[in-house]
């Protein structure tokens, strides 16, 4: 039978209601405590750093980003680590929970679709999630004005936005993944597993597993120039599949401005070339490609997440 | 007795040599004050000095006083010994003592004839020297410039070195100022021969002469064509002066700017740009022959338009576009581009910063596939939704 009326009715009633079981409940605020003590620690740490090295530097604001003093990774690095781990935490167990807990029939028993249900429990994580991180966001660059004494310039300050932007997406990615995994999996525990081991794989694995693959795919011909090159092509290529490189190279080109390029280039194209700043826009076209690969690898995840719940049954 | 004849023998061989010998100090008996030349003429403002000298003849050793009488107001009458001002000698028997009478006559004495006295006084015995003075009127202070070469030839840009004698001529030390009278924007620096410090003044002692160097830089825009410029050396009384010339000849000058005194600009990656660049010549000959090139980075294009034009004329502009490609594969930044003019005896390079920028092209392929996959999305909500 087709529905009637819009996917989305009531779709705000449950994010506002996922959004307060979310906030309020224990497993975020210890998630909370361990993401704010890690950003904390590690952009107290580069502050120290930051003032000894770079004073000379235009964007020494974005500094507190990047930069690593040891042995704490810089703050962009443990973001890139964390935040898969908060949105895995929050939708791991979204939707099979319900069956589990029984309350999904009578759920669905009030007057909203169940993609009403889905939506809403997934624009509540990714609320919860940017939630988190503009209030990270918002703390480091505090402590950065406090500690620096200095305010960040406009083009600071909007690249720092895109960087935000940047870290719900990818938060979105592993969010709409772990979403996905509830619906597969009715055991709560296996989904988490599940959603662990990509997570892991990403993080850990895939460096190694592309160094293995790409030889076998792309060999170095020692005597062939361009052979090195397809093979760093492949290797690049290769290392894009994974969310986790997408991420440390959009927030890096969009926090370090003079970078500009991301990948191998050939020398002759640096011929000429004055090391500058590159222009906002520019950088944000350098990340584009990437950015929109984020975006629709959330949006991918989540529509085989949307036809996977749909063709479920509910009533059991 | 042999010694007798020896002695006789002698005596008749030279007799009157010996007599004449003997003769003297029994004869002249007394105090002489003696000096070669008792009439003299000097110069006012002058020093004069004089040699005395006082004789005993054959009076016991004495003290002799020694006194100037009839100096004419003014003087200055000083009697020396041994460098040191004395008032009386001490004279052997048969001696004699040597002195110098120092005369400072002043410079405003009218020339004339003049006669002072000097006086030596001993034990009973006494000498005077009358000293007649013809005063002459003082030397005038005089100075002369010389140059070697009064007239040298050479660039806008280039140094003329003139070598100038400077002889005082006058009877006084003097200090000399060095000026030199050039057109606005010249530059001029004196230096001694073979000098290294540049100077301003120097010190030249009555008949002394120095050799200097006058350096004069012209405007480095300066007209082709003949200057004089004038040197002077300006003593305390006397100035001397030389004229010199520089014979200035015509020399080509450029410079490139962009529009609006900018030499930045943007291009996208692969797009042809046009920069508009201005040439002027600065210098003050027609430039001829001019050229440009650029040293492009590999996979850019660089056309000039014009690319060669036949001359510039004085204080012309020449308008070149830059067709400016940027390679294909050309990395967002900034870049710096070396464009250069060429022409006969000129060759002038600028730094061109280009920032290099890539198509928003992709950025719309992105946006699309965004769209699609929410497409998909909408369609996956469509065709799965149900009750």
């Amino acid at each position: 039978m087709r529905r009637e009326g819009s996917a989305l009715a009531g779709a705000g009633v449950v994010m506002m209601k996922e959004l307060a079981d979310n906030l309020s409940s224990a497993r975020m605020r210890l998630l909370e405590v361990l993401v704010f003590v890690a950003g904390a620690g590690a952009v107290y740490a580069t502050i120290g750093e930051v003032r000894n090295i770079v004073s000379e530097d235009p964007f020494v604001f974005l500094r507190i980003f990047t930069t690593a003093k040891a042995p704490l990774p810089s703050f962009v690095a443990f973001l890139g680590f964390l935040i898969p781990i908060v949105a895995i935490a929050l939708g791991f167990d979204a939707v099979n929970s319900e069956f589990n807990r029984r309350t999904m029939s009578r759920l669905l028993a009030q007057p909203i679709y169940r993609d009403a249900m889905l939506f809403g429990k997934f624009l509540a994580g990714l609320a919860t999630l940017a939630i988190m991180l503009t209030a990270l966001w918002l703390f480091v660059i505090g402590l950065g004005v406090l500690l620096l004494g200095l305010p960040p310039s406009g083009e600071e300050v909007a690249r720092a936005f895109v960087f935000l932007v940047i870290a719900v997406a990818y938060g979105g990615v592993w969010l709409a993944l772990a979403l996905l995994f509830s619906v597969a999996f009715r055991s709560a525990a296996t989904a988490a597993l599940a959603a662990l081991s990509v997570w892991l794989l990403f993080a850990f694995f895939w460096s190694m597993l592309v160094s293995l693959a790409a030889p076998l795919i792309a060999p170095v011909d020692p005597d062939d120039v361009f052979s090195a090159l397809h093979n760093a092509n492949v290797v690049e290529g290769l290392s894009r599949l994974s969310p986790n490189t997408l991420f440390a190279e959009t927030a890096l080109a969009v926090l370090d401005p003079s970078i500009r390029a991301l990948g191998a280039i050939l020398s002759s194209q640096l011929e000429g070339a004055v090391k500058s700043p590159l222009p906002f826009i520019q950088s944000l076209a350098l990340i584009w490609p990437q950015v929109t690969g984020l975006i629709a690898c959330f949006l991918g995840l989540f529509t085989i997440a949307y036809i996977a719940f749909q063709r479920q049954e509910v009533r059991a | 007795m042999r010694v007798g004849v020896l002695v006789g023998v002698i005596l008749g061989l030279m007799p009157a040599a010996s007599f004449a010998k003997d003769a003297s100090p029994d004869s002249i008996k007394g105090l002489y004050l003696t000096t070669d030349f008792p009439a003299l003429t000097i110069r006012a403002g002058e020093e004069a000095s004089l040699p005395l000298t006082v004789y005993n003849y054959g009076l016991p050793p004495q003290r002799t006083t020694l006194s100037v009488a009839d100096a004419p107001q003014g003087w200055t009458a000083e009697i020396e010994g041994a460098g040191k001002p004395v008032g009386a000698a001490f004279v052997d028997y048969d001696g004699k003592a040597s002195l110098t009478l120092k005369l400072t006559i002043p410079e405003s004495e009218k020339p004339g004839a003049y006669q002072i006295t000097v006086n030596a006084e001993g034990d009973g015995a006494k000498s005077a020297l009358p000293i007649s003075i013809q005063l002459a009127p003082p030397l005038a202070a005089k100075l002369t410039a010389i140059p070697k070469f009064p007239m040298l030839s050479g660039s806008a840009r280039s140094s003329f070195d003139f070598a100038v004698t400077v002889k005082n001529d006058g009877a006084n030390d003097t200090t000399v100022a060095l000026k030199t009278d050039a057109p606005e924007g010249y530059t001029e620096s004196y230096k001694e021969q073979y000098g290294q410090q540049d100077i301003t003044s120097l010190l030249l002692k009555a008949g002394e002469s120095k050799d200097l160097t006058v350096s004069v830089k012209p405007n480095p825009s300066a007209p082709s064509g003949k200057v004089a410029v004038s040197f002077e050396a300006i003593g305390e009384k006397a100035n001397a002066s030389a004229e010199l010339t520089l014979d200035i000849g015509g020399l080509p000058a450029i410079t490139i700017t962009g529009a609006d005194d900018r030499l930045s600009g943007e291009a996208y990656a692969g797009q042809e740009r046009s920069i508009p660049l201005t040439i002027v010549n600065i210098g003050s000959a027609p430039v001829v022959n001019v050229g440009m090139t650029a040293t492009p980075p590999e996979g850019w294009k660089v056309t000039f338009d014009p690319k060669r034009v036949p001359t510039i004329p004085v204080g012309g502009t020449l308008k070149v576009n830059v067709l400016l490609t940027p390679g294909a594969q050309a990395i967002a930044g900034d870049y710096l581009l070396n464009v250069t003019a060429i022409g006969d005896g000129i060759d002038q390079n600028v730094s061109y910063r280009v920032t290099v920028l890539t198509s928003t092209l992709w950025g719309v392929a992105g946006i699309g596939v965004i769209l699609i996959a929410l497409l998909v999305l909408v369609g996956a909500v469509g065709w799965f939704g149900r009750r």
